[in-house]
């Protein structure tokens, strides 16, 4: 079993009045259990110095299960046993808890705050009910955040951010170094945190919609996709065949830009600046292809709760299937010169590792965790758009095992030219048909939805709860990243200081869905 | 080493000529809403975000058009409002002041800001001037994120390498040097401190 989210409810409007903490788990993927099996069998494998492979489909019995470990805590004193000590993904789950719940995590490692920050007063917990999401909240004065440091003769300290150097969102970084060797990573997240959450509840669900769209730029599709899935759960309805394939081909789609944009970003974090410069062409034209499709180049405006605001004509297929074309030759060529180039191989290989058995005990979602021999992929596990009918279409799962930066460039390389493939299936199987189907005048209220989607960067997981009138009474997002930001402190560990950015960078995280 | 000259040559420019020659939107592309007169127009509840406003008076409904606050969404151009409002391809809404971004129409008749028909008349001309004598031809800028959904942060990305820089546009990374703080949208209680 995998941690898939852990998230709080508080119960005031129902019979328990109590607050309520779900562990939502998953079952692990069938493909991780003989994992010392698997050979170099696939001819890709030379060319991709011997990293990735492709896995097979699993046993259907396993697919799209979640198991909710449900725990009631007495609003008036509000504590429960922390779990985090047996299952490490627990730890910014049960640290969040604490900061917008008031749930005291009993025998946490690690209690600090996680969420608010220093000035934030105490005993206000946001996620309450009885908070106002309108209420001002007064800046305290504060001490100084205790950061996780090492201490020693010739230990540094280094402290970066919150604010960048480049063009990027916010996050503190404290690095205690002995030289160069990177001896501990505090990642200190959350200055983006907007309480979306908070804001999304007490809306109609179709307006909450344009708040989930929004939570991340770039997941915006995967993300208003989970958030429509949740709430097609709840009315018991299906959107039409035409409305999955379009789906799920713009899912591929954002996959695709993001894989090769953050191949390119990779490229700049190992100081090679032609990568850098076609990673970012072909991001962008891949860009411009959005804005034909959806009308933005976000591809947000496309999805809506019950199926897709748009048709996909016969001549944005031919777009399509030319800007992909031409997509894979960049990709192909793009990759072609990194192999070829030592000085960037050599700064890849064995760049901030991230163990397997690490990989699983944190949970970690997507790119990351394939990367790290860890076989999951929730477009095979929870099957979503086009993958949930009768007959899908094949999916290649790419795992490498180095965990390295390089097996993660590589999983993406791999999983982009598989993008493009699938969306020339899902092309071919499209038939006419009608675009959304009605969901209802209101929704039922007091039901839960959960969808886990498989966004750019692995399986986020979405938790929607209707209130007596059908509108959000509670909802959670678990990005990826929220997963995999402890695993890039474990991996920029095993590297050199200067070698960070290109750490960082290929795990390619978010901040603003971490956040939220 | 040659392949990649080779390459790049073969690549040549990419970046447009933008503004001298204008950049054409996708016809999905949705831009600012465009209201048509005399038309029966949506109720405030048709928006999601509460941009759309409505009061009563005298002359008769006025509604109001908060483009601050417009998502883009293109759901006030839907059935059964779509006679009424249309998306246009607008995409160059910047403002010199925030009731610049306000529009009205009642009866048959629209009105724009009253900071913008001051400024278009010929209040614009100083503040330009007034910019151009501060700044010079060439701005620094500086990105402080508080609380963006970072889209705006992949654009100006891509803005800068594919567009900005050579149009005299730069950005900062220490505190002292920008001319002008961008700071997106809202402000975190977080990055308050």
């Amino acid at each position: 079993m995998a941690l898939a989210t852990v998230m709080e409810t508080d119960e005031k409007q129902y019979p328990d009045a109590d607050l309520k903490m779900r562990y939502v788990f998953e079952p692990a993927a069938p493909g991780n259990e003989n994992k010392g099996e698997r050979s170099a069998s696939n001819p890709d494998a030379k060319r991709n110095h011997g990293r990735a492979q492709h896995q097979e489909k699993p046993q259907p019995s396993e697919v799209d299960r979640f198991v909710t470990l449900l725990i009631s805590v007495d609003p008036a004193s509000p504590e429960a046993p922390s779990l985090t000590t047996m299952v490490p993904a627990a730890n910014w789950h049960e640290r969040e808890m604490q900061d917008l719940f008031g749930i005291v995590p009993v025998g946490h490692p690690d209690p600090r705050a996680l969420v608010v920050h220093d000035g934030w007063p105490r005993g206000v917990f946001s996620l309450r009910k009885t908070f106002g999401g309108s209420q001002h909240v007064p800046v305290e004065p504060a001490a100084e955040f205790p950061h996780l440091v090492a201490e020693g003769e010739g230990v540094f300290e280094i402290p970066v951010g919150p604010i960048h150097a480049g063009i990027i969102e916010p996050g503190h970084f404290r690095f205690t170094s002995v030289g160069e060797t990177v001896l501990h990573l505090d990642a200190r997240l959350f200055y983006t945190h907007r309480a979306l959450e908070k804001r999304m509840e007490g809306l109609s669900t179709l307006n909450a919609f344009y708040v989930a769209e929004r939570i991340c730029g770039v997941y915006s599709f995967a993300h208003g996709l989970g958030y429509c899935e949740a709430v097609e759960q709840i009315a018991s309805v299906e959107a039409p065949p035409r409305a999955r394939l379009i789906r799920s081909i713009a899912l591929e789609l954002e996959r695709l830009y993001n894989h090769v944009g953050d191949i390119g970003n990779m490229c700049a974090g190992a100081a090679f600046h032609y990568g850098t410069a076609t990673g970012l062409l072909l991001r962008e034209r891949l860009q411009q292809m959005n804005e034909r499709l959806a009308g933005n180049r976000f591809l947000r405006g496309l999805v809506i709760p019950g199926g897709v605001r748009l048709d996909l004509s016969d001549d944005l297929v031919r777009v399509l299937t030319t800007t992909l074309e031409n997509t894979r030759a960049g990709v192909d060529s793009l990759m072609e010169r990194i192999e070829a180039n030592s000085s960037v191989v050599d700064r890849l290989d064995e760049t901030g590792v991230l163990q397997y058995q690490a990989a699983v005990d944190l949970a970690t979602a997507g790119v990351a965790a394939r990367a790290s021999g860890v076989d999951r992929d929730a477009r095979r596990d929870h099957p979503h758009g086009a993958f949930a009918s009768s007959a899908p279409p094949s999916l290649n799962v790419v795992t490498a095992s180095g965990g390295d930066a390089m097996a993660r460039m590589m999983v993406r390389t791999l999983e982009a030219r598989e993008s493009i493939r699938l969306v020339g299936e899902f092309v071919r199987r499209l038939e006419p048909g009608p675009l959304v189907v009605a969901l209802g005048k209101a929704l039922p209220g007091g039901r839960i939805g959960i969808s886990a989607i498989e966004s750019p960067r692995g399986e986020a997981v979405h938790w929607l709860r209707t209130d007596a009138d059908g509108h959000v009474e509670r909802y959670h997002l678990r990005s990826p990243s929220y997963h995999n930001w402890p695993a890039v402190a474990l991996a920029a560990e095993t590297a050199i200081v200067p070698d960070f950015p290109l750490v960082n960078k290929s795990f390619e995280l978010c901040y603003s869905c971490t956040d939220r | 080493m040659l392949r990649i000259l080779v390459n790049a040559l073969r690549t040549g420019i990419v970046t447009t000529h933008y503004p001298a020659v204008p950049s054409v939107p996708a016809d999905r592309f949705r831009g600012a809403p465009v209201f048509r007169l005399g038309s029966h127009l949506p109720p405030p509840e048709v928006c999601p975000t509460g941009a759309i406003s409505e009061r009563l008076d005298a002359r008769g409904r006025h509604v109001g058009l908060d483009l601050a606050r417009c998502v883009f969404c293109g759901r006030c151009a839907e059935e059964p409002w779509s006679g009424a409002v249309t998306i246009g391809r607008d995409f160059e809404l910047a403002a010199r002041c925030r009731d610049d971004l306000r529009i009205e129409v009642v009866a048959d008749e629209q009105r724009v800001g009253v900071a913008a028909l001051e400024l278009d008349a010929d209040g614009g001309a100083p503040a330009k001037s007034e910019i151009r004598r501060v700044l010079g031809r060439s701005l620094h800028l500086r990105h402080l994120d508080a609380g963006s959904c970072n889209a705006c942060d992949w654009e100006l990305t891509a803005c800068i390498q594919l567009t900005m820089q050579k149009r005299g546009v730069r950005f900062f990374r220490a505190r002292n040097a920008p001319e002008l703080e961008r700071i997106p949208f809202n402000l975190t209680h977080q990055r308050m401190e």
